[in-house]
């Protein structure tokens, strides 16, 4: 080859069969290396040789986005006013939403729909929404409690933590930096005291003094700026075991100004005590001033009455660690909460590690001994288990839905169905397999399943209805039951 | 070959990437008949020019007819310049040509952004003005024809092209027209009237540069923004202060090696066709300062803008001495960010460096004095690491996509720096922290490294380099993805 060029078309033609010729002789379009967690992929032929444009709009998820107009300024007020769902209108398929029979004809959300039936004008009643960065920092959580207390009175907006690694949706806050805090996913308490959120805060300086060496006085600060429209009328302390009383200085931070000392008691188990904090404070600042190790799990920032959503978030968990916290604690604060519905929303961590069917099987009795857990720890209350949403993997050069995200959704909606639990299908609900491309091309999600705003708002907006899809089914029943009675 | 046919004509979905099967294809094709006719320069040029159409139409749909026409009118114009004799009549010409470049330019590219500046975008809101599509690499190529007409002006050039194909053809080289390196016409117009022995050398570094420079794109920047970077950017508050700061490093080595390995493919294809392209960076991070930076990143841009507008600035404002000399640093940082895009983040992006120059500039004799009294190693690499610093910060308001989003990162860095996530974030991204580390590792090599795997790679026969490029295909494909990201410059 004297002309230098032939050698470049050489080079491209061979380099051309080589790669045809590896898309046609590899059995497999991937080798499984080292036990299923890394594959060596190989370019298909269908790659080579497929020149069309392929659309990757998921046709379910384009029906779902047309139902909402998510244009700015967004109307929030506007956006909740839905058709008013009418007594026995007809159940939502299974395939979206299972609420099984727990025996006697009674339902898994009864308890919860009884609650909210005969909820009265003095009571809250509380909802604890757990998950991992789904629900970060108040997401999700802040749209769902906007349907309920839009339907049912409230306001305020539930817990809040003292720190977090991520900032809040519904207030600016800045805290000292002598928090420590523990969580049951990666960074263990000392014992199993945990918060209902599977957090404690300890203040740095004051944890020796609980082990009975000395006594070191420490002084944390948290300031709080919620955003315009956060209303609530009281701010609560939730806090755990503490040697000795502490105390709270509570400033009006817009005016530099203190409003309240408030000192509060000692205790081997758990309080909730409120703060003598005037209503809708814009600005606040707290000081907490220990002199033992006092084990505080938030604040809880709620209205008079009606509901609350309590946001319980752990970035990168998969919901198995809340079986580190004591049943019986647990079972005490949820009790004293007035929680009555149990939201769990997990699995988004464990979808890139599930392989097979055993691994799914594994899954399954991971998350029925984890639904056991908090029927074990308050019998009184309904759990509502939300299946993990669809995400994106790259795989052979495409982008997909994980292959084995229906088997993972199908094993959580088994453990729900066996441990008496409803079960709401968001993988379904997003528009199924390799739904996510849509989400994520309208600015509704990123490719790895975390909702962007709007998205939030949608994905609040459909399971809410679902579940009052389900509220009036439970209603219906109830006027016939009233009527059977009335006629015997 | 299912739907090649269709293929092959413009889909807005799916414009035609260097990446793609499709391109490969394309290239194989014309470099059948590229091989054949090369040594005759008529045939050649022809046949360059009607791939680099067809590149652009493949691009960019429609808008090849607004190339043509800058080229043409700027073909036009050039011969004017050069045979009238009256000053104020080039002069004239010189503003009309300007007029028309940047008119397209400020049109497509800025239209909507001074609307919005000016608050009237509502009005326009559903009228076409708000429906404009930027044209990809026009930021580029009208550069380029500008870069024509300035040197026929200041006479660096010393008589017009003649002939019109080949003209158009050095506005429309199909390896540099999408995101440069800005060619100037005295670089690349005689290359086009030249004939080309190329070389077994040539080839070798060629395909050498398409490897480096895929490996550079998808392994480190492509890995880099899907895994890790695109999430942090996206919703800054979500993350902690050391995530934001990591993805901040990171953003800075995946926006060099995006541009790098970009350039890296087109020097390499422009090498296989016997083209010499001047190069965009020279290890950019062992800047010891940032007017030393400029002179390593965007070197073709940097070149233009001392060209065209920091040297005739600095003469005009001259009487203001130092003050003079600063005011045509921050005028041409301010338009130079501006050229990256309708944005305030990359407004203030080009002012920050621009500031940053402007200090060099003033604290200058002080820095000499310094240098002379203190350790000289210590003075170069505490230089080099806190131009890093700069650089990473900087480059915050380069990738963020709103201004807020950008200052909210700032804010997170400073005020929520949680060193205690520190080992679970390496435990979760192990692997983006691993091809950061090496994006930054293999920036700091010695070049003579570099150069002689290049030399080792030119020695090799032909089947060894298909083996080897085969290799790297199969290496970079375990990471990529299908919707493998844009090259960032493409947007300029």
């Amino acid at each position: 080859m004297k002309n230098p060029l032939v050698k470049v078309l050489a080079i491209l033609f061979f380099l051309e069969i080589l790669l045809f010729a590896t898309s046609l002789l590899m059995p497999l379009p991937e080798l499984n290396l080292n036990g299923n967690k890394f594959f060596f992929r190989f370019i298909s032929s269908d790659e080579l040789f497929d020149f069309r444009f392929k659309v990757k709009e998921n046709a379910t998820a384009e029906k779902l986005f047309t139902n909402y107009s998510l244009n700015q300024p967004f109307d929030f007020t506007a956006f909740f006013k839905r058709k008013p769902l009418c007594f026995g209108e007809k159940k939502i398929s299974e395939t979206y939403f299972l609420n099984p029979d727990i025996g006697n004809g009674v339902l898994a959300l009864d308890k919860f729909f009884n609650a909210l039936y005969t909820l009265n004008d003095t009571t809250t009643l509380r909802i604890a929404h757990y998950g991992d960065s789904q629900l970060e920092g108040d997401r999700l959580t802040c749209c769902l409690r906007t349907c309920f207390q839009h339907e049912f009175g409230g306001s305020g907006i539930g817990y809040v933590p003292f720190t977090d690694i991520t900032s809040h949706t519904q207030l600016n806050r800045n805290y000292s930096a002598n928090w420590i805090r523990y969580n049951v996913f990666n960074s263990p308490f000392r014992n199993n005291f945990y918060g209902a959120s599977g957090i404690v805060f300890n203040i740095l300086g004051s944890t020796f003094g609980h082990q009975g060496m000395t006594a070191v006085p420490a002084t944390a600060t948290v300031s709080f700026d919620f955003n315009p429209g956060v209303v609530y009328d009281h701010i609560s302390i939730f806090y755990g075991k503490t040697a000795r009383p502490f105390r709270i200085i509570s400033n009006d931070d817009s005016l530099s100004k203190k409003i309240a000392e408030d000192t509060f008691p000692a205790t081997d188990s758990f309080f909730i005590k409120r703060l003598r904090v005037p209503s809708n404070l814009k600005k606040l600042k707290f000081e907490l001033l220990t002199s033992s190790s006092t084990d505080l799990f938030g604040f809880l920032i709620d209205g008079k009455k009606g509901i609350q959503v309590d946001n319980y978030s752990i970035r990168g968990h998969s919901g198995d660690r809340l079986l580190n916290i004591n049943t019986e604690y647990l079972g005490k604060q949820l009790k004293s909460l007035n929680t009555r519905l149990v939201i769990l929303q997990f699995g988004a961590n464990v979808v890139p590690y599930i392989y097979s069917d055993a691994d799914c099987k594994m899954l399954e009795a991971l998350f029925y001994k984890l639904f056991m857990k908090f029927k074990e720890a308050n019998p009184d209350i309904s759990i509502l288990v939300i299946g993990a949403g669809d995400m994106i993997n790259i795989k052979n050069g495409q982008e997909t839905s994980y292959p084995m995200l229906p088997k993972i959704r199908d094993a959580q909606k088994n453990a729900a169905r066996k441990a008496g639990c409803a079960f709401w299908d968001l993988f379904d609900a997003m528009g199924g397999k390799n739904s996510i491309s849509s989400w994520a091309a309208k600015g509704y999600a990123s490719k790895n399943g975390h909702f962007y705003p709007p998205g939030q708002l949608i994905v609040a907006n459909e399971l809410y209805s679902a579940i009052m899809a389900e509220y009036h089914m439970y209603l219906f029943k109830q006027r016939e039951n009233n009527l059977a009675s009335k006629t015997k | 070959m299912t739907g090649f046919f269709e293929s092959l004509t413009y889909n807005n979905l799916n414009p035609l990437k260097f990446h793609s099967v499709l391109f490969f294809v394309l290239f194989t094709l014309f470099y059948l008949f590229y091989a054949f006719v090369y040594k005759n320069i008529r045939l050649r040029n022809v046949l360059l020019l009607l791939f680099s159409l067809y590149f652009y139409y493949k691009v960019s749909g429609l808008f090849v007819f607004i190339l043509i026409l800058t080229a043409t009118v700027d073909y036009f114009v050039g011969f004017w310049i050069y045979y009238l004799e009256s000053l104020w009549k080039k002069r004239f010409l010189l503003i009309l040509s300007l007029t028309v470049n940047l008119g397209y330019l400020f049109y497509y590219k800025y239209a909507t952004f001074l609307m919005h500046i000016f608050g009237v975008k509502e009005i326009f809101a559903d009228t076409f003005i708000d429906k404009i599509l930027f044209p990809i690499g026009m930021s580029f190529f009208v550069f380029k024809s500008l870069t024509y007409i300035f040197d026929i002006y200041r006479k660096t050039i010393d008589i017009p092209e003649y002939n019109y194909i080949n003209y158009l053809l050095y506005v429309s080289f199909f390896p540099n027209i999408l995101a440069g390196p800005i060619s100037k016409a005295r670089d690349l117009l005689p290359q086009l009237k030249a004939k080309h022995d190329i070389t077994e050398d040539e080839i070798g570094r060629g395909i050498f540069l398409i490897m480096s420079g895929a490996i550079k794109k998808f392994f480190i920047a492509d890995f880099l923004a899907i895994n890790f970077i695109d999430r942090i950017f996206d919703s800054p508050s979500l993350f902690g202060g050391f995530e934001n700061l990591m993805a901040a490093f990171g953003a800075l080595i995946q926006i060099y090696c995006d541009f790098s390995g970009y350039t890296d493919i087109v020097i390499g294809l422009a090498c296989l066709m016997g083209f010499t392209i001047k190069p965009n960076f020279n290890k950019p991070f062992l800047s010891q300062n940032i007017t030393e930076f400029w002179r390593r990143w965007h070197m073709t841009l940097s070149s233009w803008m001392s060209d065209y507008l920091f040297y005739p600035l600095s003469y005009f404002f001259r009487r203001l001495k130092m003050i003079g000399v600063i005011l045509a640093v921050l005028i041409t940082f301010f338009i130079s960010g501006l050229w990256h895009g309708a944005n305030w983040t990359f407004v203030l992006w080009g002012c920050s460096h621009g500031f940053a120059i402007a200090f060099e500039t003033w604290t200058k004799n002080l820095r000499y004095k310094i240098f002379g009294k203190i350790n000289q190693r210590f003075y170069k690499i505490s230089s080099i690491i806190i131009t890093l610093n700069f650089l990473v910060f900087t480059i915050i308001l380069f990738r963020a996509s709103d201004i807020n989003k950008a200052f909210e990162m700032y804010k997170i860095i400073f005020t929520r720096f949680d060193v205690s996530i520190i080992s679970n974030w390496i435990h979760v991204y192990f692997y983006p922290l691993l091809v950061l580390l090496l994006g930054y590792i293999l920036h700091f090599l010695p070049q003579k490294l570099n150069d002689n795997l290049t030399l080792k790679f030119i020695s090799l026969p032909w089947i060894l380099k298909s083996v080897i490029f085969f290799i790297v295909i199969v290496i970079i494909y375990q990471t990529f993805s299908s919707e493998a990201l844009p090259f960032v410059y493409l947007e300029f």
